[in-house]
């Protein structure tokens, strides 16, 4: 199977000269379609332009980033936004909702942008919605949903369609525990439906629901290691439990 | 799955109805943006109504009819032949008769008019106030004036023309208020002294505005010239030009508005970024919402604009001179109002869109403003363009008489555009003393500097509206008269025997003269004054004309064609002598004695000969055009064999008249059968400057008031850092302040700088008449709307920043 995300000697640098920052030193990394790859590291390590380089909001300075097979080099913006549209999805840790849109239509939003007419982009958002478990919240607007609900939203923003890569960074960064550790769960059976996921976090706890995590410092991947099972695995393997 | 993908239609609407939504949202944001498209579209809708009802005035002798002739009736039985012939060639003629009969009190003749009610091109020249219409020959119908002057109401009889006549009715000219006529029976125009023809052109359309059938084939059959009914077409034009200036000049502050939100929405138009939209789509949405303001702005501003008409009309009558129906609107020219306006709302949101929609997808997330961007106006285009707008104003306007529109425009536009041009370099300029300034004014001013493309694109907008105050301030200045200047000085009547100014006759008979004089000795007891001094015209000698003009001081402007300047009195001993001019002073052979220094002569417009040379003394005459401000010396009278006529007298009292002396003075010639003169007021120059100044200076204000907001949301991070470093309230109200005060007091120096540069250039035949600096509206705006300015800055900043970890996104 070949990978859905693939980064390949990638290296980001900003600003010159000796205002020179090296945000990314050569990394590689190839995320499978059914996988979750947590990224964790302090502050300033990279993880956050890891994710937008992989995202294609920001041009590797060097190497390669393959989606899907495609490779960023030399696309041009729109398309870009047209693989943006097509192939992955963002969540993002303030939730980033568009106010005046209610849930139904934030989360029909991309495929409208894609040309699908706003009808059957509807009814494609409110699968993903129901799927959620958001169907009965689909005509509020976002002031009116909860922090875990609007998260969820978003989540179900980011795999409307046919989208198969999930990028999100800090997504539980403003919840609380029982509401991020819900998002995580969602996101975990989501790539277990064959989505690619990659999501940046602080938490340990959190990252442990990823299949992978990649530890990042100073721009550089100093660990990869494939945790245990996550909290479900333990609780399967319970004594008494069936 | 397969989706059905159509790339234009959805996304755009998705757009659009997140913009209609964000605007339901938010729209208390936008109101002042709102308020003022909506208040152009409104101003335009009202002015554009009143200047098309008012240009029409100038059609109104036409009737329903697209042609007309005037026929002077020496002969009986020639006009009878040219209306036969007029009849022969169009068809249809109605004939209108016209008889002027003396009316003493009244400063013209009054027009006894023998019409139809019922003409078939006359009929909406007439309508009847009161009573009924004339049917016999002994009676009259009279316009409200006349009947006031005659003191007469319907039923009475009157006195008119050695006839007796019984008014029947009230009547007036619904298309020329003040044409006071009194009407007669139709039937007998073949008694009247000159006719008036209406009837249809073949093929005209009218389209052109005069035409001569004086030559060729069209000769022999009606040897008289034909005027050809013009459109409004060029007045449409000239009304959309207007309003396409101002819109452009609020265009330039809505852009500013349009600017501010795109920064509100830079973190939701990044997450849509993010989300797959292409730059296409984010345009969409800041465009869309331009064109939401301009569609609501010119709905609204219709309405008002049509509401503000109504109330408007009624005046307008008053000033056009004519009856007008409320919703004889111009459709056209106000579609093309509210089309313009809604063109300029999304043009101004253009620039905004382009530039949100480059800011980098990561940086519009974050909710970074982007990096200021470098402004590319060169100052030496800007010289180019000023240098070069002033030379077309002034070929536009080469001898201050004749003007070139379309040159005059191009300049006008020159000089804006260069100000636009010349503005980065005065933001640039303002900044250099920032070392030397306290901390907060020096945050300020070089904040101006960093985001000088804006700044400079809104000081742009407050120099145009302080330009166009300024300009139209200072031309109103130029034509008010000063105390040496208009018709009169405020303490003189001039008193004339007869009632047409415009071809004054006198009288020639002593017993006549004597007895003049004894009734402008009246007029002058009534007012109390003791100064009377008998002003005599010159007559040209007797040719047998009917009604030959006096002697005119004239100027020649071309090759045979002389301009009249007015009838110069004769220089007796008496007028000499109260002018304080000693007789032996004038040279021998002298025959015109003037205070004009052009090359004037004395023109005898009963020959056709060319004048020659007139042997002019310039001598120190009041400048009034009423007064004499010229003479024709005995001698010149005697050698041309003129005659003199006695035609007027000039009252003077010590003190300026009052408006019961006016009314008493005027009371007492009409008794007299004389007619009198004052000096004009000019209060509504003096008004119109003041509203003037005052909405330049608001406009100015609310522009600065925009841009203020826009830099301090921009700025919003580096005072959040201030407030965390220890920064008082006062710091933050002194940044504020400073920003507002600095763009107020450039955009008043490069808009009063501007203007003077367009006035040197269209007045640069006379730059002396630029010399009555309207000090008081000039010292207003350039001191008034800095300080408004800076103190409405300083008062409304100082909050402390409502967050400090992150921004919102909703």
């Amino acid at each position: 199977m070949s990978p859905m995300l693939e980064l390949r000697s990638v290296t980001k640098t900003y600003g010159e000269g000796s205002s020179e920052v090296h945000a990314l030193r050569s990394i590689d990394l190839a995320v499978e379609p059914g996988e979750l790859v947590a990224i964790m590291g302090p502050s300033g390590s990279g993880k956050s332009s890891l994710l937008t380089i992989a995202g294609s909001l920001e041009d590797a300075t060097n190497g390669e980033v393959v989606i899907d097979g495609r490779t960023l080099a030399g696309m041009s913006r729109n398309d870009k936004a047209q693989l943006r549209r097509r192939s992955m999805g963002f969540v993002f840790q303030d939730f980033n909702l568009l106010p005046g849109l209610t849930a139904a239509e934030n989360v029909a939003m991309p495929l409208e942008l894609d040309g699908t007419s706003a009808r059957r982009a509807r009814g494609q958002a409110l699968e993903a919605l129901d799927g959620l478990g958001l169907a009965d919240r689909a005509d509020h607007f976002p002031d009116d949903l909860s922090g875990g609900e609007r998260q969820r939203v978003a989540i179900a923003r980011a795999v409307v369609g046919d989208r198969r890569l999930l990028l999100a960074d800090e997504p539980t960064g403003a919840l609380d525990s029982v509401n991020s550790e819900a998002v995580m769960r969602l996101l975990r059976q989501i790539c277990a439906q064959g989505a690619a996921g990659i999501v940046v976090t602080h938490d340990a706890q959190l990252a442990s629901w990823a299949n992978r995590v990649v530890f990042l410092r100073d721009g550089r991947v100093v660990d990869h290691t494939a945790p245990p099972a996550g909290p479900e695995s333990l609780l399967a393997t319970a004594p008494g439990a069936s | 799955m397969s989706t059905a993908r159509r790339p234009g239609g959805p996304p755009r609407r998705a757009m659009v109805r997140w913009s209609w939504r964000m605007f339901r949202r938010e729209w208390r944001q936008q109101l002042l943006v709102l308020s003022l498209v909506t208040l152009a579209v409104a101003a335009s809708v009202t002015g554009s109504t009143m200047a098309m009802n008012t240009a029409s005035n100038t059609q109104a002798a036409f009737g329903s009819a697209s042609a007309m002739a005037r026929l002077e009736v020496a002969d009986q039985a020639e006009a009878r032949d040219a209306v036969a012939t007029a009849r022969e060639r169009y068809g249809t003629v109605e004939v209108i008769g016209h008889t002027p009969l003396a009316v003493p009190g009244a400063p013209l003749p009054l027009d006894l008019r023998f019409q139809d009610p019922d003409g078939t091109f006359g009929a909406p020249l007439l309508r009847l106030r009161d009573g009924r219409y004339p049917t016999a020959s002994t009676e009259l119908a009279l316009t409200p004036e006349v009947a006031e002057l005659l003191d007469v109401g319907v039923g009475d009889e009157v006195e008119l023309g050695r006839r007796t006549w019984q008014v029947v009715g009230r009547v007036e000219n619904p298309r020329a208020l003040t044409d006071t006529f009194a009407l007669a029976a139709p039937g007998r125009w073949t008694s009247s002294t000159s006719l008036q023809l209406l009837f249809e052109q073949p093929g005209q359309g009218g389209t052109s505005a005069s035409r001569t059938a004086g030559s060729g084939e069209e000769a022999d059959q009606l040897p008289i010239p034909v005027m050809i009914r013009g459109n409004n077409g060029p007045v449409a034009a000239l009304v959309l030009v207007a309003v396409a200036l101002l819109m452009t000049l609020v265009g330039l502050i809505a852009a500013a508005g349009f600017v501010v939100l795109a920064q509100r929405r830079q973190r939701q138009l990044g997450l849509l970024a993010a989300i797959g939209a292409t730059q296409r789509h984010l345009r969409t949405v800041v465009l869309a919402h331009g064109a939401i303001v301009g569609l609501l702005a010119a709905a609204v501003g219709g309405v008002l604009g049509i509401l503000g008409w109504f109330a408007a009309a009624p005046a307008v009558e008053q000033a056009a001179n004519r009856r007008i129906e409320r919703f004889d609107l111009p459709w056209g020219v106000l579609a093309g109002c509210l089309v313009l306006a809604v063109v300029m709302a999304v043009a101004a949101a253009w620039w905004p869109a382009r530039r949100v929609a480059r800011i980098p997808v990561i940086a519009a997330l974050s909710g970074r403003p982007p990096k200021p961007a470098p402004v590319h106006r060169s100052t030496i285009v800007a010289v180019v363009l000023l240098a070069g707008g002033m030379g077309a104003i002034a070929a536009a306007l080469p001898n201050g008489d004749k003007v070139n529109p379309l040159l005059l425009m191009a300049g006008v536009i020159a000089v804006g555009i260069g100000s636009v041009f010349i503005a980065p370099a005065a933001v640039r300029v303002a900044a250099l003393p920032a070392r030397r300034l306290p901390l907060p004014s020096r945050l300020a001013v070089r904040d101006l500097a960093r985001f000088q493309s804006r700044a400079a694109s809104a000081l742009a907008a407050i120099a145009f509206a302080i330009g166009l105050s300024v300009t139209i301030v200072a031309v109103a200045k130029v034509n008010e008269y000063s105390s040496t200047e208009g018709n009169l000085p405020a303490n003189q009547v001039l008193v004339r025997t007869g009632v047409d100014v415009a071809q004054p006759v006198g009288v020639d008979d002593a017993t006549a003269t004597e007895q003049r004089d004894a009734d402008a000795q009246e007029v002058a007891d009534a007012i109390g004054a003791s100064t009377v001094l008998p002003l005599d015209i010159v007559m040209p000698a007797d040719q047998g004309q009917p009604r030959p003009e006096p002697i005119q001081q004239a100027l020649e402007v071309d090759d045979h064609s002389w301009r009249g300047l007015g009838f110069p009195y004769v220089a007796t001993d008496e007028v000499l002598r109260h002018y304080g001019i000693d007789p032996a002073s004038i040279s021998d052979g002298t025959e015109l004695l003037t205070s004009d220094d052009r090359p004037v002569v004395l023109l005898d417009t009963s020959t056709r000969d060319d004048p020659g040379a007139t042997k002019v003394q310039h001598v120190d005459l009041p400048t009034y055009f009423a007064a004499p401000h010229a003479l024709v010396t005995e001698r010149a009278i005697q050698e041309h064999g003129w005659e003199r006529r006695r035609d007027a007298w000039l009252i003077e009292t010590e003190r300026p008249l009052t408006t019961e002396q006016v009314r008493a003075a005027r009371e007492a010639a009409a008794a007299n059968g004389m007619s009198i003169e004052t000096r004009i007021s000019q209060d509504s120059l003096a008004r119109f400057r003041t509203i003037v100044t005052v909405t330049g200076a608001l406009l100015g204000l609310a522009i600065v008031a925009m841009t203020v907001g826009l830099i301090r949301t921009e700025s919003a991070r580096d005072v959040r850092t201030l407030t965390a470093t220890g920064a008082s309230g006062r710091s933050r109200r002194a940044i504020t302040a400073t920003t507002a005060g600095v763009l107020a007091a450039l955009g008043v120096a490069l808009g009063i700088g501007g203007a003077y540069l367009a006035l040197v250039a269209g007045y640069h035949t006379d730059l002396s008449q630029l010399v009555p600096v309207p000090w008081i509206q000039l010292v207003t705006i350039a001191f008034g709307l800095p300080v408004l300015a800076t103190a409405a800055g300083w008062l409304l900043a100082g909050r402390d920043p409502a967050t400090f970890s992150r921004q919102t996104f909703d």
